[in-house]
């Protein structure tokens, strides 16, 4: 195809020419005759098969869900909080009896409880071992902190110290008890409170106090101090005023002296209903079974029976036998040995000594200053002894103890002093010891018996501006005298009897004290020390015990550290610890008789 | 509430649980009246989970066995309602749907936290508020629930300390279980 140029392009014009080409070939079908079988329908079989599947493993787990055994405990109601104020959760109601208590007390400077009980010291009342059953036990334990039950309404005048909180603790669930702590730590107040919450608890409704005549003001001070909402009766007048008493009790408490007990022991039996609790104050008045008053005491009827005592123990472990034929008859025998008594009363006693608990003491150093008696001496007492001995033995059964006794204090002044040649190997030992104590500025205080001895050491110390405080030196007198020796740089030392000096003075700023001679009984010896080792001494106190050896004095201190080791024995678990021991260990007859070898006579032996 | 007696506005609940390595899981409800002092004591024998409820459970045991197993078993033992119950564990929060009165926890109960994520667990299970001079804290319940326990906790004194009760279950739970019911 050609295109000229200018001429029109066209589409037939393009169309390109077409020769057609036959293709078709020519098939002839051949019949073979298979055609026919192809079309019949094909031949089939059925077979059925069963199916059956496996089942996974199931494992099950069973989930226990069946509840706990449960305990169950359930207190009866505590009687007076039904209707009243919670006495622990009022916060108003403690301020009131804050504000009545501190009037009661009449002392402003007293340390009133606080509002805010402290967190950290929670006193909690433990069951007793003889208490078995679960419930009763859960009971106790159960039981607010003392801190707790003792605001609100049952709030304190004063913050008690924590031991007393645990002698609360310690009497509150018991129903034989021994308060035995050491004089002065507070067995009153700790048994009045005990009382009290007990009271408020409803688990007691009637007490009887017995106490000795003297103490019995004293008692009703502290009740009214302690627990001013406690009725109490006291047992006093002629004897048909006290039957009328006895038999027609109102009050919750009831305080009687041993004497009154004793000759009203006809009416106190036929007492009905028997008490709650007695308590018995000085209860070493009961050491001698089959005494009077210890017959009569332990035919009172009652649930609970509480002896307060600082001296559970004076001669023999058998005086405590004693006192648990009332608080626990049958816990004790005669004659057993103290291991097996400290075993038995373990849970039953609690003893705390001033050293054990009062921490703010400062401490106290004992030294036992062992003396030689100069030859001169020794020779005037081994005669009076001889010579004393053969004129007692002539004496024969007819002998008493204050012959011994005699003798006794016979050669304890010649320990002191020689009468003969006027030697003294304790006062060398004591112008040594004072030479020391001026020179440094300090003060101390010495303690005698015998006023004499006071006043010879007197005159002999004069250079150490010796003041004197005994019998002898009038009453009127006797404060003045404690103010010079406080302000007299130059008085270093103030010459004491025991029984005039040792209780009642405050004399912290001795920081030394001389027990010259020794009293019969440790008590009062630490009474003496107690003066100046006290809560307020500022530093150590240095205690000075002279003894003069190979003498009587020797001899007398041999036994009552025996007593102290009795003691120590029956009273290890208790707080003061071995060591610490008793404090009112006297000499009984038999060991004065037995200071010679002597055989208590028989009259005097009954 | 599946106690029997009546619900008492002077009655508190403490519930605790102690978790003693031998032995397995003590619970402890102490009923308290106005006056702190007890009323009822119920305490569980041991409550130890096997190893299948320890996987199957998962972290779930605990507050399956705290809230249901042991707290829900002593509520309903006791024949007293109390108006609160105080607990110091924070797993009884499953407790809390279980038991028509409020179930709170009490912060000065609760043992120091060691760490930020314990709590913050702590804060997503329940829900803090103030009551007076104590934390408290709910898993549940209402407005009215709330007002209840800041009712309760104003009433108390600001001396009580809410801690203070567990103390004494768990000293109850040694008495009777014995001395070899140490804490984990």
């Amino acid at each position: 195809m050609d295109l000229t140029p200018g001429q029109p392009w066209r589409a037939e014009t393009l169309s390109p020419a077409v020769h057609g080409c036959d293709l078709q070939v020519d098939v002839r079908p051949h019949y073979s005759g298979w055609t026919a079988a192809l079309a019949r329908p094909p031949r089939v079989r059925l077979e059925t098969l069963a199916w059956q599947p496996g089942r996974p493993g199931v494992v099950s787990i069973p989930i226990a869900r069946r509840r706990p055994r449960v305990r169950t405990c359930k207190f009866a109601a505590i009687a007076y909080e039904a209707g009243g104020q919670p006495p622990s959760w009022d916060a108003t109601s403690e301020r009131a009896a804050l504000a009545t208590g501190a009037a009661a007390a009449g002392d402003d400077s007293a340390t009133a409880l606080s509002t805010t009980l402290s967190a950290t010291q929670r006193t909690r009342v433990a069951p007793p071992e003889d208490i078995v059953k679960l419930e009763d036990r859960l009971f106790y334990v159960l039981q607010p902190p003392l801190e707790s039950l003792l605001g609100g309404a049952l709030a304190l005048p004063f913050r008690p110290f924590p031991y007393q909180y645990d002698g609360v603790a310690f009497l509150y669930p018991r129903h034989a008890a021994v308060l035995a702590d050491e004089m002065g730590l507070g067995k009153t107040m700790q048994t009045i409170t005990a009382v009290r919450l007990l009271l408020h608890a409803g688990e007691l409704r009637r007490v009887l106090l017995i106490c000795p005549k003297p103490l019995v003001t004293n008692w009703q001070r502290e009740f009214d101090l302690w627990a001013p909402e406690i009725p109490l009766t006291v047992v006093e007048g002629d004897r048909d005023r006290r039957h009328w008493q006895w038999g027609h009790q109102q009050a919750v408490v009831t305080l009687a002296n041993y004497e009154l007990v004793i000759r009203d022991r006809e009416a106190l039996s036929r007492v009905e209903p028997a008490y709650d609790l007695v308590v018995l104050d000085e209860s070493q008045r009961i050491k001698n079974r089959g005494s009077a008053t210890s017959e009569a005491i332990c035919s009172i009827g009652r649930r609970r029976s509480w002896a307060l005592t600082g001296t559970p123990v004076e001669n023999s472990a058998d005086d405590l036998v004693g006192i648990f034929e009332f608080v626990a008859p049958g816990l004790l025998t005669p004659g057993m040995r103290p291991r097996q008594v400290a075993q038995n009363v373990r849970d039953h006693v609690l003893r705390r000594t001033k050293d054990a608990v009062l921490e703010d003491l400062p401490p106290k150093l004992v030294r036992d200053a062992e003396l030689r008696l100069t030859p001169a001496q020794y020779e005037t007492y081994r005669e009076a002894e001889e010579q004393g001995i053969v004129r007692l033995s002539a004496l024969g059964d007819s002998i008493t103890v204050q012959h011994v006794f005699q003798l006794i204090l016979r050669l304890k002044q010649i320990c002191n002093f020689d009468p003969v040649s006027g030697e003294s190997a304790k006062l060398t030992q004591l112008e040594a010891d004072l030479e020391e104590i001026a020179a440094s500025g300090k003060k101390a205080i010495v303690f005698s018996q015998w006023v004499k001895t006071l006043m010879r050491l007197s005159h002999k110390l004069a250079r150490f501006g010796p003041l004197e405080y005994h019998g002898r030196v009038p009453a009127r007198r006797r404060d003045e005298v404690i103010e010079r020796f406080r302000r007299d740089e130059r008085a270093h030392v103030i010459l004491m009897s025991y029984g005039a000096g040792g209780v009642g003075l405050n004399l912290q700023f001795a920081q030394y004290v001389f027990l010259f001679d020794r009293w019969w009984n440790p008590a009062v010896e630490d009474q003496a020390i107690a003066r100046a080792h006290r809560v307020g001494a500022t530093g150590a106190v240095t205690v000075s015990r002279y003894l003069a050896v190979n003498t009587i004095e020797e001899r007398i201190n041999q036994i009552l550290i025996e007593k102290r080791e009795l003691f120590d024995t029956i009273f290890a678990d208790s707080a003061d610890g071995p060591g610490r021991g008793p404090r009112e260990l006297g000499l009984s007859r038999q060991e004065i008789f037995g200071l010679f070898d002597w055989q208590l006579p028989g009259r005097d032996a009954a | 509430m599946s106690a029997a007696g009546g619900k008492s506005s002077n009655t508190l609940g403490f519930l605790t649980v102690e978790d003693c390595t031998q032995r397995g899981l003590f619970g402890g409800y102490l009923l308290l009246n106005a006056a702190g002092r007890p009323l009822e004591f119920h305490c569980t024998a041991p409550v130890k989970p096997n190893r299948a409820q320890q996987i199957l459970y998962g972290t779930t045991l605990a507050p399956f066995l705290y809230g249901e197993q042991i707290g829900h078993t002593l509520l309903r033992e006791a024949s007293l309602a109390p108006s609160v119950v105080l607990t110091d564990c924070v797993e009884m929060h499953a407790l809390a749907p279980l038991v028509d009165c409020p179930v709170v926890l009490v912060e000065q109960a609760l043992p120091a936290r060691a760490s930020a994520v314990e709590e913050a667990n702590l804060g997503a299970t329940w829900d803090w508020f103030a009551a007076g001079s104590h934390r408290v804290a709910m898993a549940s319940g209402g407005a009215a629930e709330r007002d209840l326990v800041i009712r309760q906790m104003l009433s108390l004194p600001a001396q009580f300390d809410p801690a203070e009760p567990f103390e004494r279950i768990r000293l109850a739970i040694a008495e009777a279980a014995g001395p070899q019911t140490k804490a984990a």
